[in-house]
């Protein structure tokens, strides 16, 4: 999904939901200035998932997760702190698993997510990532361009 | 809602339940040691005393024993081992205020999830009425309110997303998502499915049938259900919008 373009833009983060037999099965696969971002928020160490919360398996490697020194603002619609975890907690959505080591490489990074859904409610949960992770795209990510103009008025004496 | 068509597969099905808890409600004489009941503050069964044997060194008395009422719950157990437990530990007094509640659990998360749907609950409704009707249980009893959807503690509402992320047990039946339905999907409490609509029966051996319909009726469904498990996927694109379309949220 290198700079991969979707009807006229280009793909920052994809996430793909799936219910299997060991719950839900989660693929995220991000734009390198997503990873580029949360390796910076640290000093490039990683660690094992399975150190902070038990609700994601590995499915094919083990998952490790950047470790991040720098103090994120709080968002009042999503977490990157809850590695681990049920990616819906406290009214907020988990989005951690941007932290993931690899999001951007190949097919991204899987794992299997502990927990039930309806047909209804993974779509609801899948929505609501996309919409948060549009915010914290805005929020951290998106180039922002300013355009100062200085303009002089030559006043009459 | 439609129930799902199980008539030529009811009974017939595969076992996919892998263990099943129950839950007894009512009034023991005597509890066999080291087994303890549950407090259950909807069971209402008016006080009664047994009189049992009280042996002292100064002779043996008879004393009376007001009988224990509550809740007495099953370790999970597999389908085959079910009838033995529910025999042994059928409590000596019911009446329409205690539930016979059914605990399943699947080996397949898959299995579960196919399970999430209304028509699930419309089934389980649909044909443990057949049931009641071919066991010819009487008008006044209990089961016939519960089916009704009226009965405050099985009503009819489908919250399997809300009852699945609880965590803990609360007794609000107002809330949107409370525990309080017919099928309660009690996943993050207990990884099952609890079927809360049985009254206790008069006999253990009505009770072990009516469980069994229960596990048939699930076990049917699935077969019914079964079909390819479709992917969702959505991505966050930037192309300079902020539309969001359909799977695609522009930023």
């Amino acid at each position: 999904m290198e700079d991969a373009v979707t009807k006229g833009g280009v793909c920052r983060i994809l996430v793909t939901l799936h219910r299997t037999h060991l719950g839900v099965t989660v693929n995220v696969k991000t734009h390198p200035d997503v990873e580029e971002f949360m390796r910076a928020l640290g000093n490039g160490e990683s660690n094992l998932v399975g150190a902070y919360g038990r609700y994601w398996k590995p499915l094919e490697r083990p998952l490790y997760v950047y470790s991040i020194n720098e103090h994120l603002a709080s968002s009042d619609l999503y977490d990157l702190n809850s590695i681990g975890l049920p990616l819906e907690m406290n009214e907020k959505i988990n989005l951690s698993f941007l932290r993931l080591v690899g999001v951007s490489e190949g097919a991204g990074v899987s794992f299997s997510l502990r927990g039930v859904y309806s047909r209804d409610g993974l779509q609801s949960l899948l929505h609501a990532i996309t919409t948060t992770g549009k915010q914290f795209y805005i929020d951290y990510i998106k180039p922002v361009h300013l355009t100062v103009m200085v303009s002089t008025q030559e006043l009459a004496v | 809602m439609k129930s799902l068509q199980i008539e030529r597969i009811l009974g017939k099905a595969r076992n996919r339940v892998y263990r099943v808890g129950v839950e007894l409600e009512g009034g023991w004489r005597r509890l066999s040691p080291g087994v303890s009941l549950a407090r259950d503050g909807s069971v209402k069964i008016p006080p009664e005393y047994v009189a049992v044997q009280d042996i002292q060194p100064d002779g043996t008395f008879l004393k009376l024993v007001r009988i224990a009422i509550g809740e007495l719950q099953s370790e999970p157990l597999p389908v085959e081992k079910l009838a033995g437990w529910v025999k042994q530990y059928y409590p000596h007094r019911v009446n329409e205020t205690c539930g016979l509640h059914v605990h399943m659990s699947f080996a397949s998360a898959r299995h579960y999830q196919m399970l999430m749907v209304p028509e699930f609950q419309a089934t389980i409704l649909k044909y443990v009425k057949r049931w009641a009707k071919v066991e010819a249980l009487e008008p006044d009893h209990p089961i016939w309110a519960r089916l009704s959807g009226e009965y405050e503690h099985c009503t009819n509402h489908f919250w399997p997303d809300l009852q699945a992320k609880a965590n803990n047990k609360d007794y609000d039946k107002l809330r949107e998502g409370n525990r309080y339905t017919a099928i309660n999907y009690c996943f993050n409490m207990n990884s099952t499915i609890e079927c809360r609509l049985l009254p206790m029966m008069d006999t253990p051996a009505l009770g072990i049938r009516a469980i069994q319909q229960v596990i048939d009726i699930t076990n049917a469904s699935l077969v019914v259900l079964a079909e390819r498990e479709e992917k969702v996927s959505a991505q966050v694109l930037d192309n300079g919008d902020t539309e969001e379309e359909g799977a695609c949220v522009y930023v």
